[in-house]
This record gives C-alpha cells, sequence and structure tokens, in this order.
C-alpha cells in the first residue's frame, strides 16, 4: 500500500537530528555563559558529554548558520549567535529558577538541564512570570470560577496521582481556566479539554491569577 | 506462518475500540466514557499466511494504574506476549497522547502510531505534520479514520512490518542528576525482558510495582546523594517526559487560529448540566424519564412478544397431558417471561445507557452523582456499575472491575441487593404493582432505598473504605454512532440472553417436577418459622426459593402456589413484604456465579449469606413496626 515502512529504513538519522539540537543550543549557552564568552573546542566536549561525533556535527552547522564563529583555538558567537545564546540562557535560567523556588533550593542547579530545550516558549515566559511573583498562588479550590490562571505549583503526596495528572495536561506554567464548581468537584478546563477534579485533588494544585502576571 | 499480536493502547475515549472495529470487522464495544472496555476483546486479521491479532486493552494515560482494569493494560503490555503496540493517538490534544507513548518507548516495546481525529483536529485549526513525528520519534505514524476506514489498511501492512524494536527510537533525555541515579539503579536489575532503563526510571518515580526488579533496595537509599536537588524526583521525572511531549508536539503542530463556537456553547451547557443544584436535578429527572419510556415501550413489545408466545403455549395444552409436557410447558413459560418481560426492558434500557455514555452525558453524570455516592462511602464511578445494575446485575458484577480498590469493588457490589435489575422491577411491578397499587410499589422502593442507606451506615462503621478522590476526563459532546450503541448494549446483555433466560427455562422445568413428586411440601414445612417470622402464609416459602434461583420465576410460582385472586389472600402489608423479602437479594444464581468469579468463594458466598439475613431482618422487622401503628 504504501512506502512508509521503507521510508523508516532510510531514517536512522532522525533520533540524531534532535540530539544535534540540543547539543546545539548547549554549545550556544555554554560559550554565552564562558569567560570572556570563548571556549575551546575540547572544553566543549567536556562540558556537553556527549560523543564527538555530534559535536563536530553541531559545530558545523552552527558555523553554517553563521553563529559562531572560529578565532585560532576559540570558538566565539557571531552577532546572531549572542541574540540566540541569550534568549537560550534566559530560558535555562528561568526554569532553574523556577525548580529554585518551589523545591526551596540555594544552590543553582542544573535540573532544568534537560527540560530547557522541551518546554514551550509560552510556558517558559508562563514560569518566568510566576518566578517574578511573591507566593505561590491559591489552591484551585479557592479560585475564581471563569477567570484564566496559571499553575504555579502541583502539591500532591501520591505520586502516581501526580503523574497521572501532568500525564492528562494539568502542568506548571500551563493555563487552566475554572469553568464550574460543584461540592465535590472542581471543573477545569485546560488546553481545550475538561477535566473533573475532585476536591482533595484541586486543593493540591496552586494557580494564580493569569492577569496579575 | 508469523504471527504477530499487537495491543491497541491509548487513553480513554480515543477510538481504540472502533478502531478494532475498523481492523477485524468484531462485535467490540465503542464509547465515549472512559472506561467502558473492562474486558480485554481481541480480533484476528489474516493475510495470507501472517495472522495478526489485534487486542483493545482499557484506556490509560500513563503507567500509573489507578485501577484493576488500568493494571490489566500494564500486564498485557509488560508481562504478556505482545510483539508490539498500537498507540491510538487524538490529534485534537497531542501532547497529553504523546505522554503514555515516550514511556511505552522507554519500555523499548515497538510502537506505531494510530493518529485518530485528523479531521476533527482540522476542523479546529490544528494540524499535524505526522511524517514529521516520524522522523522526530523514528517509529511509523498512520493518519486513520476507523469510521471511514481510512488508513486502517495502512496500518496493517506497517504493522506486518514491525520486526523488534530498533536501536535509535526517540528516548526522553533527564537532567544529568537523574541520569546518573538511572543509570546506578540499572546496575542492581535483576535481568528481566524489560529494559533496565526503564525500570530504574520506575523506581525513581516510586512505583512500588518495580521494587520486585531490584537486586536490593539500599540502592534507592543510595541515590538519594545524587539527588539531592530534586526533592520530588517522581515529579521532576513526570515533567521532564510531558515537556518533551510537548516540545515535540509543538515542533509537528501547525495552528490555525479559529474560534471554538462549539466549544463555547458547549461550555455554556455544561455550566448548567455540571450546575450545583441544577446537575444533579437534571441527572435525577432524566434517568426518572428513561424509566418511564421504559416502561412504556416495555409494556408496547412485552404486549407484541407475549402474543407471540402464547400461541406455543397454547397449543401445548391441547396435547394430552403427560408429565413430559407438564415439565416442557412449565420449561417454556419461563423462557417465555425472560425473553418477553425481561429481554425488553434489559435491552432497551442499555440502549439508553449507551446512548448517555456515547453522547458524552455519562461522564457529567458521575460528577453530579460523585457528593450522593461519597455519602455512602462509594467513588463517583461506581455510578457505572449501579446503572447497568439496573438493567441486569450480572455483567453489572464486572463493571465493578472499573474501580480502584478490591476493597471499594466489593463495596459497591454489596449495593446490588438494594439497585432492583429488571428481574427484580418484574416483581415489584408485577406482583406488588399489580395486586397492591402504585402506592405499595413506591413503598417498596422508598423501603430499599433506606435500607441500603442503613447499610451503608452499618458498613462504612465496620469497614473503613477509602475512596480516591475524582478524576475523570469529560469527553467532549459528540454524536453518537448508533451502530455501535446497538452493539454495546448487545454485549452488555450478552450474560442475560446466554446464562439468564435458560436459567428461567432450567428453573420452570425443575419446579414442573418438584410439584408433580411433591417435594415442594417437604420444602415448605422446616422453612415455616422464616415465613412466620415474615408474617406470610408457609407456602409463600416456595417462590421465595425460586426467587433464589431466578428472580422472574417468583412471579410465576406465586401464582401457582395462591391462585390468581392474590389480592384476597394476602393483605396489602403481606403484598408489601413479600415484594421487599424478594427484591433484597443477590437475585440469581447466576449474579452468584459472577460474584464468585470475581471475588472468589468465601466473600461471595458471605455476601449472598449476609444480604438474604438482612432483607429478612428488615423485611420481618418493617411489618411488625407497620402493624404497631
Amino acid at each position: 500500500m504504501s512506502n512508509r515502512g521503507e521510508v523508516y529504513e532510510n531514517n536512522i538519522m532522525s533520533q540524531d537530528v534532535d540530539v544535534i539540537k540540543i547539543v546545539k543550543e548547549d554549545i550556544l549557552r555554554i560559550i554565552d555563559e564562558a569567560e570572556n564568552k570563548k571556549i575551546s573546542l575540547k572544553s566543549i566536549k567536556v562540558k556537553v558529554g556527549v560523543s564527538e561525533v555530534f559535536i563536530f556535527k553541531a559545530v558545523s552547522e552552527l558555523k553554517k548558520e553563521n553563529l559562531i564563529k572560529f578565532r585560532g583555538n576559540f570558538i566565539e558567537l557571531t552577532e546572531n549567535g549572542q541574540s540566540r545564546a541569550s534568549s537560550i540562557t534566559k530560558r535555562h535560567l528561568i526554569i532553574e529558577n523556577y525548580f529554585k523556588r518551589t523545591k526551596n533550593k540555594i544552590k543553582a542547579h542544573k535540573a532544568a538541564d534537560a527540560l530547557e530545550h522541551y518546554i514551550s516558549e509560552e510556558v517558559a515566559n508562563n514560569i518566568r512570570k510566576l518566578f517574578t511573583l511573591k507566593g505561590s498562588g491559591v489552591p484551585l479550590t479557592k479560585f475564581e470560577i471563569d477567570k484564566e490562571g496559571l499553575i504555579a505549583d502541583i502539591m500532591l503526596k501520591d505520586n502516581k496521582l501526580s503523574e497521572r495528572i501532568i500525564s492528562m495536561g494539568i502542568f506548571p506554567g500551563e493555563r487552566i481556566k475554572v469553568i464550574n464548581e460543584t461540592s465535590n468537584a472542581v471543573i477545569v478546563k485546560v488546553k481545550g479539554k475538561k477535566t473533573a477534579l475532585g476536591r482533595e485533588i484541586a486543593k493540591g494544585i496552586m494557580v494564580l491569577e493569569y492577569e496579575r502576571l | 506462518m508469523k504471527d504477530f499480536k499487537a495491543l491497541l493502547i491509548g487513553q480513554p475515549n480515543v477510538g481504540k475500540s472502533s478502531l478494532l472495529n475498523a481492523l477485524v470487522g468484531s462485535k467490540v464495544i465503542i464509547s465515549n466514557y472512559p472506561g467502558t472496555t473492562v474486558e480485554i476483546t481481541r480480533g484476528e486479521k489474516i493475510l495470507g499466511k501472517a495472522k495478526i491479532t489485534f487486542e483493545d486493552t482499557p484506556g490509560i494515560y500513563s503507567i500509573s494504574d489507578r485501577s484493576e482494569e488500568e493494571k490489566i493494560t500494564e500486564k498485557k503490555l509488560f508481562e504478556g506476549a505482545a510483539d508490539g503496540a498500537i498507540i491510538v493517538v487524538d490529534s485534537t490534544s497531542l501532547e497529553r497522547n504523546l505522554y503514555i507513548v515516550l514511556q511505552i518507548l522507554e519500555a523499548q516495546i515497538p510502537v506505531i502510531i494510530a493518529l485518530n481525529f485528523v479531521e476533527e483536529a482540522e476542523k479546529k485549526g490544528i494540524k499535524i505534520d505526522h511524517k514529521k513525528l516520524e522522523k522526530i520519534l523514528n517509529i511509523p505514524v498512520v493518519p486513520i479514520n476507523p469510521l471511514r476506514g481510512k488508513g486502517i489498511n495502512e496500518l496493517i501492512n506497517v504493522t506486518l512490518r514491525v520486526k523488534g524494536i530498533k536501536e535509535d527510537i526517540f528516548s526522553v533525555r533527564y537532567d544529568d542528576d537523574i541520569e546518573k541515579a538511572i543509570n546506578k539503579i540499572s546496575s542492581k536489575i535483576i535481568q528481566t525482558s524489560l529494559p533496565n532503563r526503564f525500570i530504574a526510571l520506575r523506581v525513581l518515580e516510586e512505583d512500588a510495582d518495580f521494587y520486585r526488579y531490584l537486586k536490593n533496595k539500599e540502592v534507592i537509599k543510595a541515590t538519594k546523594g545524587i539527588l539531592s536537588n530534586h526533592p520530588k524526583v517522581s515529579e521532576d521525572i513526570s515533567i521532564t517526559r510531558y515537556g518533551t511531549a510537548a516540545f515535540i508536539a509543538r515542533e509537528v503542530t501547525q495552528i490555525i487560529k479559529l474560534r471554538d463556537k462549539r466549544g463555547d456553547l458547549h461550555e455554556q451547557f455544561d455550566k448548567i448540566l455540571l450546575h450545583n443544584i441544577w446537575g444533579p436535578f437534571f441527572t435525577i429527572l432524566f434517568f426518572l424519564i428513561i424509566f418511564g419510556l421504559l416502561m412504556f415501550l416495555g409494556n408496547l413489545l412485552q404486549g407484541f412478544l407475549l402474543n407471540l408466545t402464547e400461541g406455543i403455549t397454547s397449543y401445548l395444552h391441547t396435547v394430552s397431558p403427560s408429565i413430559i409436557i407438564v415439565i416442557l410447558a412449565q420449561a417454556l413459560y419461563g423462557l417465555m417471561v425472560g425473553v418477553s418481560i425481561a429481554l425488553p426492558y434489559v435491552f432497551l434500557f442499555y440502549l439508553f445507557l449507551g446512548l448517555t455514555e456515547d453522547v458524552g452525558l455519562l461522564a457529567r453524570f458521575i460528577v453530579n452523582l460523585e457528593t450522593l455516592l461519597k455519602k455512602l462511602g462509594l467513588p463517583g464511578k461506581a455510578f457505572i456499575p449501579l446503572a447497568l445494575g439496573l438493567g441486569c446485575t450480572v455483567p453489572a458484577i464486572r463493571a465493578t472491575r472499573i474501580l480502584s480498590s478490591r476493597k471499594e469493588r466489593f463495596y459497591a457490589a454489596s449495593f446490588f441487593p438494594f439497585v432492583s435489575c429488571s428481574s427484580r422491577i418484574g416483581i415489584i411491578m408485577g406482583i406488588v404493582g399489580y395486586y397492591g397499587g402504585l402506592f405499595l410499589v413506591f413503598s417498596v422502593y422508598v423501603t430499599l432505598i433506606i435500607s441500603a442507606l442503613i447499610w451503608a451506615f452499618i458498613v462504612k462503621r465496620v469497614a473503613y473504605i477509602e475512596n480516591q478522590p475524582l478524576l475523570l476526563e469529560l469527553p467532549s459532546y459528540r454524536r453518537p454512532l448508533m451502530e455501535n450503541i446497538i452493539t454495546k448494549s448487545w454485549i452488555r446483555m450478552k450474560d442475560f440472553v446466554y446464562l439468564v433466560i435458560p436459567l428461567l427455562a432450567i428453573g420452570g422445568a425443575i419446579y414442573a417436577v418438584l410439584n408433580i413428586t411433591g417435594i415442594t411440601n417437604i420444602i415448605v414445612e422446616p422453612l415455616s418459622p422464616i415465613a412466620q417470622w415474615l408474617g406470610l402464609p408457609a407456602v409463600t416459602i416456595i417462590p421465595l426459593i425460586f426467587g433464589f434461583l431466578q428472580k422472574d420465576l417468583t412471579g410465576a410460582m406465586l401464582l401457582s402456589v395462591l391462585g390468581s385472586n392474590i389480592s384476597t389472600i394476602l393483605t396489602p402489608l403481606q403484598i408489601y413484604t413479600f415484594g421487599l423479602v424478594a427484591t433484597m437479594q443477590i437475585p440469581c444464581v447466576i449474579a452468584l456465579g459472577m460474584l464468585i468469579r470475581e471475588f472468589g468463594v468465601k466473600k461471595a458466598v458471605l455476601l449472598t449469606g449476609i444480604s438474604i439475613i438482612y432483607g429478612l431482618l428488615f423485611a420481618g422487622l418493617i411489618w411488625r413496626i407497620i402493624s404497631i401503628f
């Protein structure tokens, strides 16, 4: 019927495409964070910690896209590269700060390391807004009906329950709206899908008013 | 001959069952309510030398089971001998659906994505580049439309080409500390068919079911050091996985913003239907209307079918009466009762229930009745088995599987003596109503409700029952497909047709034998104290005993022991007591058999015994109290 199968066999590089995207973002950020904003290829290898093949490919792509330039043994950012790197670094910081804030950790940490490449721009921005605000929001049970809110945190003891809720798209940084409240449940709309949450669950979901941000 | 076994996996309500229907054209349940595929349905497709078996599974959002039926899916995935999984994905909410895809890929199970609701998504302004999704995940992605048969052949062809897991499929990268912890745990895992990385992740996510794969649990403590910056590792893992799903969804989705007018309308509708006061009001009103309709339609059908069967019985009466003929006539009579009275009722009821389910109303009803059920110590989801119980108790007992714990399930099942199934409604209407009037019918129902409340009050104090909090996706309202509803109703009433109706015939025959041989009198004698306690004539013991075999026999037996002018023999109070004691039980031996299958002999016998004693005690006390006034 189709040659989909063959398409598959020829697509061995697909995973690599994604890895390279991540490595490229990492390299830009590492140069941005480096002293004097320049770094040797060797240090990149140490810091990124993936196989050389990926690094070479990433570096050559970055060069082709005119985001980095070589100066002797060192790599520097071009103007375009600098602006791209700044936004990546910012996103990294946003998420790192978010984790620091919600997890109460003083030490800067790389919790955001993986997530930064994945989280959507909007959610990252929302997290940044969350970070600049005081307090951690009100429980969903106390949130006004029909107001747009932002999920600030999920605080539930049951791990499987948290996973279930997250897998249903109810996720920190995501927008949420309370449609209705019954004596036992809160009906919310997230990403166009409605879910009925029991009060015990709703109590553990912290929300901030969206307009206030 | 090459055999292939593929599991159909996906979130509830994503179209797994309709896909199975399209793939093999077999009879399967398709539903718009999360969690109706209680038993695994399968179908086979033979293509030349190859045979593919497709198995439908209960919907899951992630590997985080909350009920026994979800455990079925996980068992099938991780312990079963499946060669691969076809994950059905809802295009209208891709990122949520990709979560389970990423998680199953972590388990190194060959996956094919079947992209469903593509047209619906396009109407909402969402366009998905499935070729790009294929590239990113490095697994096949096939857009399908099971209702129109689109993409089905392609899906079968792709399935045939699956040969184990590829080494370079997409895998989620977690942050460095988590990755270190994964490696650490991976080195301490007993060799299994599951990949170490997957087990390590489940262990880090504190899924106790996976601890048994560890050589020792010390390693969990050892990872605590690495993870000092992750006080909530399990949540960070889910967040990263979801973030990854969201990232992939964003990469492959193009959103052309269209205003969702229908969504706005539905939201307004939900505001009324899920209102604190109006919601429960409309729910109860809806069911009252359905019952009214059932009585009306049921009567029409019943009249028609009775006319049909009457011809046969009257013919039998003209034949010279021999023992064989008497037995045969009684057996036929039992059969007739089942076919003409209970069958139309059960079928129509399940048809209505299926309709509310597929339209999307049922999930709303559950939310509305949650408060009420919670007072009884039951979760909102228990509404499904209880509502099914208004048709036939046998499939209803099986449907308790959608509840989360065995204790909760057994407790829900203990309410079936108070939830009248069609046969018991037959007693209440046909005997109590016909000979005693509507007021007595009403009294029996009220008494059943009160006795259920007292039952709940007692049991809740004896056994501590913990309910899981409500967490229910409300499906969008959809136009139902009549064909699906009919198939579903049929599957639900199969037990009734194949098990309960034959029993009626057998019961009738046994009755005739007992009557001819005079054994009935021997039974009546030792049990007369029970009749005395109930304030009933001793012979009424016979219909009550037969009632335990099969409830539909009760009415017929009562008529044959007392004659047709019951209203002159029994006082209204006696009719009421008889109706009450005949209904407040586990309805028949088939139901008992189902209880044994689901809960084991000990619990089933315990529940049946207790319910009989409770019913007898209650009915005996009530008539004494009433006679005081």
